[in-house]
């Protein structure tokens, strides 16, 4: 049985009760205890500081028995004064009696405490079963969704797979094995799917390097380790027969799982047609460069017999200028007016012919002559002409304008004549012309590219046979009109073919021309 | 060292003070350290002074707090009071320090706290015991503050509640308070050895932590923190996942040890993850994963980190487990408790409690230490000796 302070505040405290005029804490609040006080109040009154937080009992001098419960909290005990000597045995069953509720209410509040957390507990797990069931609803929605998305696409891929007409093979990637083939590989092989997949990709190759097993699985781990591979393949069906395929090779995943999606395409006409394109082509070559060694030799030999007929015809005109001369000197006074004029048109057209034969003779010296490149002052060229133009006759007074520092690469005799016969051209049509003004300068064409050009107010030409000017013996103006030999253009366009450049002219009659040349870089 | 835990469930305040002063009384404790459950908060003075006028004492050194619970010798319990006295015999010189203003900035509240507990013991201390208000307190911050001050490794924990994370607050001496952080100090000879190990193990990628703003995670290695979960768990990541899937979080990369921060909220707005402490920007970052037997093991990590190299003699236990991992073990709470004496026995005193953060270095091989860290669900062991 415990132990339970007994204390008084009387001095003349029962028997067992230790005289306490002012009770501690430590004396009261430690567990179960008992006050003796003359009255409830003034036990109440001594213990003020702890009440509500202690539990004991006030016994105090009564005419009877009696028991009761305080609103303080604390209980009380009246016992007559005859009693006094008993009162320890009195109250001990009531201090037990305490000290059992006093330990009940301990563990009626450690209970309400356990409750109150396991409630807030049960309350947190009901949240987090709900917010777990939530998320696992979720995740499992997002998987269906997945799930569902997924076979779609198989649906696709399979329909696509069954029904293209490529051939198709699924391998493993690790293995090289063949993991499925669509139909169109069974009739493209011979073999039934089964037995394609039975089968190593070395067995339907042509089997020889680099057409191998070994091959084809280096090609597999390419494709496992970058981007999809294209390439050609010599294969091999069941009966033995060779072709060639256009094999596409791709990682791909397949039903989750991590393949190689091959595709290949049947292309043994094509290679034929390439092979049949290529004789054909060979044979083209073959043909073009003998019909281009006949016109070579061809032009050649007309190249040879223009210079040669040219200069052969040359001595018979001298000749007959020769006698023009002779009978005019000798016997000149004894022809008529008539007879000298005739023999004044002999002269001159004998003279004319030389002039065309002459010409013939460079145009075809022109083609046949070495070519050198060298820097080339244009404009210095065309001042020098300009002089000599200017000094042949000196009566005219036209304006000839020249862009300075105008240079290019060429031979510098051709360039002469190119210059020599543009310009001249110029003076020649301007003759008519009241203020003549011939320009020679360079300017930019509508692709950028630079273009070298002569311009002129003069006579100008009709620009319906402007494809005309460039023909040998091609003229525009009567003979009376503007004398001329027909070549000089024609000379012009071949200098500046072969320096790899191009000729063309605009004019309008009586509105001037303008030819304009290009030189290779 | 004299040493003497004791325990009571006892509602009220001063008797639970006089029953847990009469264990004790035979240590004759110069320092009292106190775990309670959040419901003594009110009671704290009654059972301050129940406890001293019991031991007859007023010159004893008391510090304590709340937590999710308390671990003693002899209980282990979702609400008590525990307490283990302890007497140097002489051989040191003990202080308790104080600072308060922890929610506006817990680096210079840890900061002026260690400072003055320095200056209590004359400019140098041996041993220091942490304990912070783990409701209004980052644990980050702390660990940081105490550590630009301290240059001895220290451990303890934040204060805790019944996982209502409403309030938390700390005893020292007589005095209730929120918003602190309290150290206990001692100079003089004291051998201890304290370690700290959890159990999970990182799995994953190492993602660089790219923004933050304190414990507000945003971006991981490129991607938002949410993305870099999944990314990582090859599954979305939903509230089932906060308390059991951690970061691991190292100081540097290719770190052998790792602190744990766990997820408490996920933004899916803006894939945002709100964290049980701060973690420094550009820190390396890995996704844990662990079983519940892995999680029981970190205990026994924790014990072979503190017994090897051992002490002469170990004198008192205190352990600093975290209330997370009381969530995820449940009913296997007590089982941490056990793994302990398993290891070392019965005999040995020990209280602790279930923290909202546990604070400890690593103990290495050789009895060095690492930088003291601040944790979640870790377990925190330490062993005081003579």
């Amino acid at each position: 049985m415990a132990d339970y302070p007994l204390l008084s505040l009387v001095a003349a405290a029962p028997p067992g009760f230790r005289h306490c005029p002012s009770p501690a804490q430590a004396e009261v609040r430690r567990g179960i205890f008992a006050l003796f006080a003359p009255t409830p109040e003034a036990g109440e009154a001594a213990l003020q500081p702890y009440l509500g937080k202690i539990t004991g009992l006030l016994v105090t001098p009564a005419p009877a028995l009696r028991w009761e419960r305080r609103p303080s909290g604390l209980h009380h005990a009246g016992i007559p004064p005859a009693w006094e000597g008993l009162i320890p045995d009195i109250i001990r069953p009531i201090l037990e009696l305490l000290a059992l509720a006093q330990a009940q209410t301990d563990a009626k509040i450690g209970i309400e405490r356990e409750l109150r957390r396991a409630g807030e507990d049960r309350q947190r797990l009901v949240n987090e079963f709900a917010a777990f069931r939530e998320s696992l609803l979720k995740e499992i929605a997002e998987r269906r969704a997945a799930e569902e998305a997924l076979r779609e696409s198989e649906a696709r891929f399979r329909v696509i797979f069954e029904s293209v007409n490529d051939a198709i093979f699924i391998h493993d990637p690790q293995t090289g094995a063949i993991l499925d083939v669509n139909p169109r590989t069974c009739e493209m092989y011979g073999y039934s799917r089964d037995e394609a997949l039975r089968l190593t990709v070395g067995e339907i190759s042509s089997g020889t390097p680099p057409y191998t097993q070994e091959d084809a699985l280096r090609w597999m781990r390419r494709a496992t380790q970058g981007p999809p591979r294209l390439f050609e393949w010599r294969a091999r069906d069941k009966a033995g027969r060779l072709f060639w395929v256009e094999v596409n090779m791709r990682q791909a995943n397949i039903g989750g799982q991590g393949r190689i999606l091959v595709t290949l395409r049947d292309i043994t006409a094509r290679k034929e047609a390439e092979a049949k394109l290529r004789d054909l082509n060979l044979d083209l070559e073959r043909r073009v460069q003998e019909r281009t060694c006949d016109l070579e030799s061809a032009n050649q030999e007309l190249e040879a017999f223009a210079y040669s007929a040219s200069h052969d015809l040359r001595t018979p005109l001298q000749s007959i200028d020769g006698w023009g001369q002779a009978l005019a000197e000798d016997y000149g006074d004894r022809l008529d007016k008539t007879g000298l004029g005739y023999l004044a048109t002999i002269r001159g057209e004998a003279k004319r012919m030389r002039q065309l034969i002459d010409a013939l003779l460079q145009l075809s010296r022109v083609a046949r002559s070495e070519m050198s490149r060298e820097p080339v002052d244009l404009s210095a060229l065309a001042t020098e002409m300009a002089a000599t133009l200017r000094q042949h006759d000196p009566g005219r007074a036209a304006e000839i304008v020249i862009a300075p520092g105008l240079t290019a690469r060429g031979d510098p005799v051709l360039l002469r004549t190119v210059l020599q016969n543009l310009l001249g051209n110029a003076w020649k049509f301007t003759a008519k012309t009241a203020a003549a003004r011939i320009e020679f300068g360079q300017a930019r064409r509508d692709d950028g590219r630079p273009a070298f050009f002569v311009r002129d107010n003069g006579a100008g030409f009709d620009r319906a046979f402007a494809a005309k000017l460039f023909l040998p013996f091609q003229r525009l103006h009567r003979q009376e009109e503007f004398a001329g030999t027909g070549i000089g253009l024609s000379l012009v366009k071949r200098i500046i073919t072969r320096h790899g450049g191009e000729v063309w002219a605009e004019g309008e009659v009586g509105q001037g021309a303008t030819f304009w040349f290009t030189l290779a870089e | 060292m004299r040493a003497a835990s004791a325990s009571t469930i006892t509602a009220d305040g001063y008797r639970a003070g006089c029953e847990l002063a009469e264990p004790l009384r035979a240590a004759a404790p110069e320092v009292i350290l106190l775990f309670a459950s959040i419901d003594y908060q009110p009671e704290f003075p009654d059972l301050v002074a129940g406890l001293t006028e019991t031991l007859g004492r007023t010159d004893v050194l008391i510090i304590g707090g709340t937590g999710d619970g308390i671990y003693e010798t002899g209980r282990v319990a979702h609400r008590g009071v525990c307490a283990l006295g302890l007497h140097s015999e002489g051989k040191l010189q003990w202080t308790v320090a104080v600072e308060k203003g922890v929610a506006a900035n817990s680096f210079a509240a840890a900061q002026g706290c260690a400072r003055r507990a320095l200056a209590s013991l004359g400019g140098a201390a041996q041993f220091a015991f942490v304990l912070a208000d783990g409701v209004k307190a980052d644990g980050t911050g702390i660990v940081a503050g105490l550590a630009s001050v301290l240059d001895i490794p220290f451990f303890g924990g934040l204060a805790g509640d019944d996982r209502k994370f409403a309030r938390s607050c700390l005893v020292v001496g007589g005095e209730v308070m929120e918003d602190a952080v309290a150290v206990l100090a001692a100079r003089g000879e004291l051998a201890f050895a304290v370690n700290a190990a959890s159990g999970w193990t990182p799995v994953g990628q190492v993602g660089s932590l790219e923004q933050c703003n304190h414990n507000l995670i945003q971006r991981i290695g490129g991607m938002t923190a949410e993305e870099f979960l999944r990314e990582q768990l090859g599954k979305n990541p939903s509230e089932v996942d906060l308390g059991i899937v951690p970061l691991a979080v190292y100081e540097t990369a290719g770190e052998e040890h790792f602190a744990l921060r766990t997820p408490s909220r996920i933004d899916p707005a803006s894939g945002a993850l709100t964290m049980f402490g701060s973690i420094p920007a550009g820190a390396p970052v890995r996704v844990c994963t662990a079983s519940r037997a892995e999680v029981l093991a970190g205990v026994e990590a924790a014990l072979t980190g503190v017994r090897q190299p051992p002490l002469a003699a170990a004198a008192a236990v205190i352990v600093v487990s975290c209330a997370g991992r009381k969530w995820l073990l449940e009913d296997q709470t007590k089982e941490e408790v056990e793994r302990v004496f398993a290891a070392i026995g019965r005999r040995l005193p020990l209280i602790g409690f279930p923290s909202f953060g546990e604070i400890g270095p690593f103990r290495k091989a050789d009895g060095s230490y690492t930088s003291c860290r601040f944790h979640n669900v870790t377990y925190v062991v330490c062993l005081l000796g003579t």
